[in-house]
């Protein structure tokens, strides 16, 4: 039987395509949890109501004006609203974890997540979040494959995304020396970490002086490897961040909330893909040869 | 092939770590949030403060001092902190004995985690301390 040589390269680099898959089952997972979280406090406990959540978005002025009367409707619908929620992030969190018309699942959850964009249009915070989300849902829907003009864009923008995070942060203090004894003392007093040895751990670490430094350098330094996405280190560099997410959800989990796990997740998802990425450039550059990461053919590079 | 190993091996440990303190972390003993998709809800917990144990902390004699607490008392670095019924219970007891902004010291507390008492509302400061060291107020003077 005679082969192609693009079927060969693809034979010979099989052992790399399983990690954006695996990336994809996390996301379905997210979703499928994020779907049940809110089945459970919709209609099994029923303490919260999607006609209080957007009540408080009114109140803080977060939607645009144009889209006030949609609010208002679903307040009017909210049982029928939030089953529908329910159901477009579990449908498409399932049809994510098992490969199934992955375009379709993305499309109904960037619409899904865009509604809620919208609701929190005039809010820093949830942009960084709900955005990640839409990165996420765009990144299925586009479903880049090599050398074509998606991943660049995709690339950009999760960096774009990246750099709001970082300005958030900056709003609250994180860079400066100056802010690390009330941060480490809401840590004492307020959060749980992932476990109680690791909070006194880092604790402990925070009570020293290079400890001191170390916790405002963390600011510096994602800062930096955000800046190094652009560059042909980019896997490294997310390395990097990737750790960093862990240790900061670890350290303040019941604070950060969902919003560092979906952070961390669409980091891995770009990370997996850019690594296959590069790997497509590199064989078809090498003619089928199993290769290691390479960033000479990207086209992120060669166009910046 | 030693690079391609290197990058199987990292995200092979980072998909472990965020199966094993993500997604399922109560199943290795971990601290569990709902951060899994879960929406940020705060106000799940919060405490009753009393001067001196009252008889029902929903009506207080007049001479006894009373204060409701939802959120921390320090500025917030992420978000106010969501709580499961456990760190509820360990956050309460962490404010025994502390002294309030006002002054007086908060002698007896009863935790309230969605929409119900813990322990019946009994004082959570007369049991024994069931997490030592998971909370550590600031010490006013």
């Amino acid at each position: 039987m005679v082969y192609s040589a693009n079927t060969i390269m693809i034979m010979k680099n099989i052992h790399q395509w399983h990690w954006p898959r695996v990336a994809q089952t996390f996301i379905g997972l997210f979703f499928i949890g994020a779907g049940l979280f809110k089945l459970q406090n919709y209609f099994l406990v029923g303490d919260q109501s999607l006609t209080r959540h957007f009540q408080f978005w009114i109140d803080n002025a977060w939607p645009p004006l144009w889209s006030l009367p949609l609010f208002h409707w679903g307040q009017s619908h909210h049982l029928f609203l939030s089953a529908l929620v329910i159901a477009l992030q579990i449908i498409p969190g399932i049809l994510l974890v098992l490969h199934w018309h992955t375009r379709i699942a993305a499309t109904v959850l960037f619409f899904m997540q865009m509604g809620i964009f919208i609701g929190t249009f005039h809010h820093l915070g949830f942009n960084e979040f709900v955005g990640t989300s839409l990165w996420i849902a765009l990144f299925y829907l586009l479903k880049p494959q090599k050398n074509l003009w998606s991943w660049p864009l995709l690339t950009y923008l999760f960096v774009g995304l990246a750099l709001l995070q970082l300005y958030n942060r900056f709003v609250v203090g994180d860079p400066w020396l100056s802010t690390v004894t009330w941060q480490r003392e809401h840590l004492a007093a307020d959060v749980m970490s992932i476990h109680p040895l690791w909070k006194n751990f880092i604790l402990a670490i925070a009570h020293m002086r290079w400890g001191t430094y170390l916790w405002a350098a963390s600011w510096w330094i994602q800062l930096a490897c955000v800046l190094g996405l652009l560059t042909r280190f980019r896997l490294s560099f997310s390395a990097i961040l990737i750790c960093l997410w862990f240790l900061h959800i670890w350290t303040w989990m019941n604070g950060i909330t969902s919003q560092g796990v979906l952070w961390l997740l669409a980091t891995f998802v770009w990370m997996t893909e850019e690594y296959q990425q590069q790997n497509l450039n590199k064989s078809t550059a090498c003619h089928g040869e199993p290769v290691e990461p390479d960033t000479r053919c990207h086209p992120s590079t060669s166009s910046g | 092939m030693m690079g391609i190993m290197r990058w199987n091996l990292f995200f092979g440990t980072v998909s472990v770590l965020i199966i094993t303190t993500l997604i399922v972390p109560h199943f290795f003993g971990l601290q569990n949030f709902t951060q899994w998709g879960g929406m940020y809800t705060d106000g799940w917990c919060s405490i009753f403060i009393a001067s001196e144990e009252p008889r029902n902390f929903a009506d207080p004699p007049s001479h006894v001092k009373t204060k409701h607490i939802q959120g921390p008392s320090t500025s917030i670095v992420w978000y106010a902190p969501m709580q499961s019924e456990e760190t509820c219970i360990a956050w309460a007891q962490s404010h025994c004995n502390t002294v309030q902004e006002e002054g007086w010291s908060a002698r007896a507390i009863s935790a309230y985690f969605r929409q119900r008492y813990l322990f019946e509302g009994k004082n959570v400061c007369a049991m024994t301390k069931m997490y030592e060291g998971w909370f550590i107020q600031p010490i006013r003077s």
